[in-house]
């Protein structure tokens, strides 16, 4: 990946020009920290060109931090006065494991521009489907079925940017959105058996081309980059400090030191720190600038199936591996009723937001320090 | 497609191939891993480039879907599939969803199959949909469909009786598949069917209408068939697994179709049953419903133990009956008969 | 779907792909001769790879398919193999039916063989009597098949279908019976002696031909099912994938060959609570989804019981029965034999013993 050897006559060529200038260069790197409305994202100062990694089990809420972050970066940051707190961007989003729900991001999408005109003294249906329909747009969707279909894809991807930068304005695309990168892992795992001499062919020659493909399209665009990926194998655990749980990435959990004074009270869920266990090729590890681990409720899909009713609703945690941090966020998941999604599909209209607001919200910030 | 030589590409001349070989390309896979700026952008390259795309384009499906259009197709296409009992679609939010995978997980007896087959029933009558039926452990009984469609249609006299039945038992239509092998390449046989039947538009007499009226498959059972595979050291059972779930998935999403799988469960720690297909199946479902079964009675509960739009939890008690599932009541209907059971 | 997902070689898997041919579809038009020189397989390994994309004389995996109403017709048609007892016939809707796996459990002693053996023999009623005139394979891996027992239940089945022949009055159902005696009734059951789980997989392995020998066979019974599993194996996961893999094969064969699977289950006891156990059928949870239908047998106040206890077609139900000289029963002895003694056999007196442990069953 070094990139001298990348471009041969045109980097020689490039290499000699001044890139850019330094005011140039901060402007371009002294951006704002991109909002995703999700809080404990928010805290860790997300930057545009960042690739963020959103691990956890099945159901630890991956697919709702994406959503929620789709809904700020389309939503409008102000139309007529009204200001919506989003970044007015256009977001592509690769579904691989067909999971998106366009629904819940319609509903997150009422549910804010609501508030907002809500906040601002009640706004007309007219501008509020008008926002409603333009953040829409903003929002493309792509379904991939294998790591080659992802490939195909990624190097057709300039034409859909060009069309983004031309409805929107340049610099438009703010997010890239791959829900989850490790969909293919069983099936490219398979391939270094068979592919013999092909390193290109083999899972971590193919992650290594995704990666290929990325970078080109995060250095010409600087989005903001979420991937989530799935734990595979058992679910991931609490693990108490000290208990020699180590990353797969070799390090053991960074706070070692300070563990030391936590030990006095061991049986607090705070001293635990939420594992993650790696099972992606080195080229996407290194890849990654952020990684947040995620973990369900205590009981995510309770044996027998009296248990749940009267528990309120189910908390989330969440926490910081890469850059390290001790933090443990908790969020509680505010749902849709499931029944109204009938009422959308028969009245054929969006549905007023009579439902709880669908926030992500961060119960409280639990700190272990 | 074999090698990129067999594609004939105009622009695949002699030359553009050696080059392509000088460079490790030999298939489109390799053109698809390979770093495009690494092939340098001489007027060959340009336009070898230009239609291996084009080439790759017409292919595989690259064509970006923006909100908007996602939403309209949500509200003006989406004819959620009944399962044929109203107490179970309300805590699954209103039936099973086009495009959409959702999953019975529940003990042997609690009445995974029953749902499955009064959900057809239910399209097959109500919708008057076509419905997919692979059946992998010989538990489709098209004589309790006949019983559970008549129980259903008894709110509804208008009808005439027999020609109704028959021409849901039509509807219907059932598979076989003992091994995931033979799954698969139905799979694959009837998304190649359904894609004939888009295009063609009314073609193909019987079974062209077969599968342009499809909306409900469904897989009983997903874990009969994949279990067996998992497991050991080997990683290939996996892979089948993917590729079974990817396929279901391309169903679903291509063609708008909803799709219903079981999965079996089997003792875990401390003897709770929990399903057969553990953590790397999870994500398969949108919905899954955990059916139990009461020790030693007739009452069975329905939970949802996952939804991605709605609440989990929320659970519905219900009794299997001579005419199918139906909503726990004080009184059950299916008791007092109980006789005629047999004698249709 | 991807080559990769194919029933092949790794190393035939690896030439596909590496010559590009990932998707099933870049198999669908392409000969052999191509195939081998494009990939570099051999012609054998080009023929194989393509005769399981397109399997001869099959035009796809949709060819199989039939509508419900088609399964209707064939199910309203479909002749059942009677248990000889009235009342456990009421409850399996006329008894046990071809082309599906029934799973029968039960303590010691309860009847599991005798219903084996039962089926066995009826299951060559005559076609004109409204049986199958089908021939039976038994698996025997617990040694628990006595010839004796059968000539027993062989001579008393054959005088019943007699009387019943002759007591139609129709020449041509007296005919039907003519051909029949203790020794066609012996010869039709073609017996299999399994000794641990590697010969009781192996026969399993072996039906597919056995059945196209003896095309008439209508019946397959395997007693126990259990036996060898439980004995020999330590790694549970490895025990489940292979009973899994066994019941999906009998499956196959169920609807391929049009015959009666039935597995003979035994039972155990699961700890439910505190100093509290019942009795379950063997082989745990995962085994309980391989069977079509389960019926348990068990005692209560001294009467034997079958029990549907799940079943797709089938509503539960409960029904008495009895082991009689003559074999399975509604009533428990008949006067058609009177000069017979109604002892007990050494198996029944066995199993009231047992008889105590039967009353928990679940039922």
């Amino acid at each position: 990946m070094d990139g001298s050897s990348e471009y041969p006559e045109e980097a020689l060529l490039r290499f000699l020009q001044p890139d850019e200038s330094m005011r140039d260069f901060l402007l371009r790197t002294f951006v704002e920290p991109l909002g995703t409305s999700v809080p404990f994202i928010d805290s860790a100062a997300i930057r545009p060109g960042n690739v963020v990694e959103i691990f956890g089990a099945s159901g630890s809420g991956k697919t709702e931090i994406l959503t929620q972050a789709v809904a700020t970066c389309i939503l409008p940051s102000e139309v007529d006065g009204v200001g919506y707190g989003g970044a007015g961007g256009a977001a592509l989003f690769f579904d691989l494991d067909g999971r998106f729900d366009i629904l819940r991001l319609v509903r997150i999408l009422e549910s804010r521009i609501n508030e907002a005109q809500v906040a601002q003294g009640g706004g007309d249906a007219d501008a509020l489907s008008q926002v409603f329909t333009a953040s829409l747009r903003r929002f493309r969707l792509l379904h991939c079925h294998n790591s080659f279909h992802l490939l195909a894809a990624l190097k057709m991807l300039q034409p859909e940017i060009r069309q983004i930068v031309q409805n929107h304005g340049p610099d438009s695309l703010h997010l890239i959105c791959i829900d989850s990168i490790g969909a293919f892992h069983w099936l490219d795992k398979g391939l270094h058996l068979w592919a013999g001499h092909r390193d290109a062919l083999t899972q971590s020659g193919l992650s290594k081309a995704v990666v290929t493909e990325l970078k080109h399209i995060m250095k010409r665009h600087r989005p903001l980059m979420l991937a989530t990926k799935s734990a595979i194998g058992a679910p991931n655990r609490w693990r108490p400090y000290g208990s020699g749980s180590t990353t797969a990435s070799g390090r053991s959990p960074q706070e070692g030191a300070r563990g030391s004074h936590e030990d006095e009270d061991p049986e607090l869920p705070q001293k635990a720190v939420l594992y993650h266990k790696e099972y992606m090729p080195a080229v996407w590890q290194d890849f990654v600038t952020h990684r947040l681990v995620l973990q369900g409720p205590a009981s995510p899909d309770p044996g027998g199936p009296h248990q749940q009713a009267l528990l309120g609703p189910p908390v989330f945690s969440a926490q910081w591996e890469k850059p390290p941090g001790s933090d443990i966020a908790k969020f509680v998941i505010l749902d849709v009723n499931p029944r109204s999604l009938r009422a959308a599909s028969e009245a054929r209209l969006p549905v007023a937001t009579t439902s709880p607001t669908l926030e992500l919200q961060s119960a409280d910030q639990v700190s272990s320090c | 497609m074999g090698a990129l030589s067999r594609l004939g590409l105009p622009c695949l001349t002699a030359e553009a191939v050696a080059f392509l070989d000088g460079h490790g390309i030999y298939t489109v896979e390799d053109f698809l891993a390979y770093d495009l700026y690494r092939l340098g952008d001489g007027e060959l390259q340009k336009q070898v480039i230009a239609g291996l795309l084009q080439h790759v384009a017409a292919t595989t499906n690259c064509t970006w879907t923006d909100g908007a259009t996602l939403f309209e197709r949500l509200t003006t296409s989406t004819t959620l599939v009944s399962t044929g009992c109203p107490s179970i679609d309300d805590v699954i939010g209103g039936g099973l969803r086009p495009g959409t995978i959702t999953e019975l997980v529940g003990t042997s007896a609690s009445g995974k199959t029953q749902l499955c087959l009064q959900a057809a029933a239910a399209a097959a009558l109500e919708l008057r949909a076509s419905v997919a039926f692979i059946d992998t452990s010989n538990s489709f009984s098209a004589h309790r469909l006949a019983q559970i469609v008549t129980g259903l249609h008894g709110k509804d006299k208008f009808v005439e009786h027999k020609q109704e039945l028959r021409n849901v038992a039509r509807r219907v239509l059932c598979f076989k598949a003992f091994d995931i092998y033979t799954a698969l390449r139905l799979l694959d046989d009837l998304l190649v069917h359904m894609d004939g039947a888009e295009s063609k538009r009314g073609g193909d007499g019987n079974q062209g209408d077969f599968f342009q009226k499809l909306q409900l498959l469904i897989l009983d059972s997903a874990s009969a068939i994949i279990s067996p595979v998992l497991g050991g050291a080997h990683t290939q059972g996996h892979a089948l697994m993917v590729s079974l779930s990817g396929l279901l998935r391309q169903i679903a999403l291509k063609h708008n179709i909803a799709v219903l799988v079981t999965n079996h469960t089997v003792s875990g720690e401390g003897g709770r049953p929990k399903p057969a297909l553990g953590e790397s199946w999870k994500s398969v479902p949108s919905v899954r419903l955990a059916l139990a079964r009461e020790d030693e009675s007739d009452c069975c509960t329905a939970t949802v133990t996952k939804h991605t739009i709605g609440a989990c939890g929320e659970s519905v008690p219900y009794v299997l009956s001579r005419d199918g599932l139906r909503a726990f009541e004080a009184e059950e209907p299916g008791a007092t008969q109980q006789l005629e059971w047999r004698q249709e | 779907m991807d080559t990769a997902a194919l029933p092949i070689p790794p190393s035939s898997r690896a030439k596909l792909f590496a010559a590009g041919f990932r998707r099933l579809a870049d198999l669908r038009k392409i000969s052999a001769v191509e195939l081998a020189k494009e990939s570099g397989l051999s012609q054998e390994e080009a023929l194989h790879i393509l005769r399981v994309v397109n399997p001869a004389g099959d035009n796809g995996a949709m060819a199989g398919a039939k509508s419900a109403l088609q399964i209707l017709q064939i199910e309203k048609k479909r002749r059942r193999i009677t248990t000889c007892c009235e009342t456990l016939d009421e409850i399996l809707g006329g008894g046990i039916s071809p082309q599906e796996v029934t799973e029968i459990c039960g303590v010691p002693g309860v009847g599991k063989t005798q219903l084996g053996i039962q089926l066995a023999i009826s299951v060559q009623r005559p076609e004109e009597l409204g049986g199958l005139a089908g021939e039976a394979v038994y698996i025997d891996t617990e040694g628990s098949f006595m010839v004796e027992r059968v000539l027993e239940m062989a001579d008393a089945w054959l005088a019943d279908v007699r009387r019943e022949a002759l007591s139609a009055q129709e020449p041509h159902l007296e005919a039907s019976t003519s051909g029949l005696s203790a020794e066609t009734v012996l010869s039709s059951i073609h017996y299999y002696r399994a000794y641990d789980y590697t010969e009781q997989l192996a026969v399993v392995n072996v039906l597919p031909q056995l059945l196209k020998q003896h095309p008439k066979i209508r019946l397959l019974i395997i007693d126990s099912v259990t036996f060898h599993f439980r004995q020999d194996f330590d790694d549970m996961a490895l025990r489940t994938r292979v009973l899994n893999g066994m019941s999906q094969k009998l499956m196959l064969l169920a609807e391929k060959h049009d015959v009666a699977v039935v597995l003979v289950n035994q039972v155990t006891t699961k700890v439910v609570g505190q100093n509290q156990s019942k009795l379950v059928p063997a082989l745990g949870e995962s085994w309980s989804h391989a069977c079509t239908n389960r019926v348990i047998l068990f005692w209560m106040e001294g009467q034997r019981y079958g029990h549907i206890y799940k079943s797709p077609s089938l509503r539960a139900g409960t029904a008495p029965y009895f082991v009689t000289t003559e074999g399975i029963r509604a009533t428990p002895a008949t006067n058609k034999r009177p000069w017979q003694e109604q002892s007990a056999s050494p198996s029944d007196l066995g199993s009231y013993r047992t008889e105590e442990l039967g009353l928990s069953v679940a039922t």
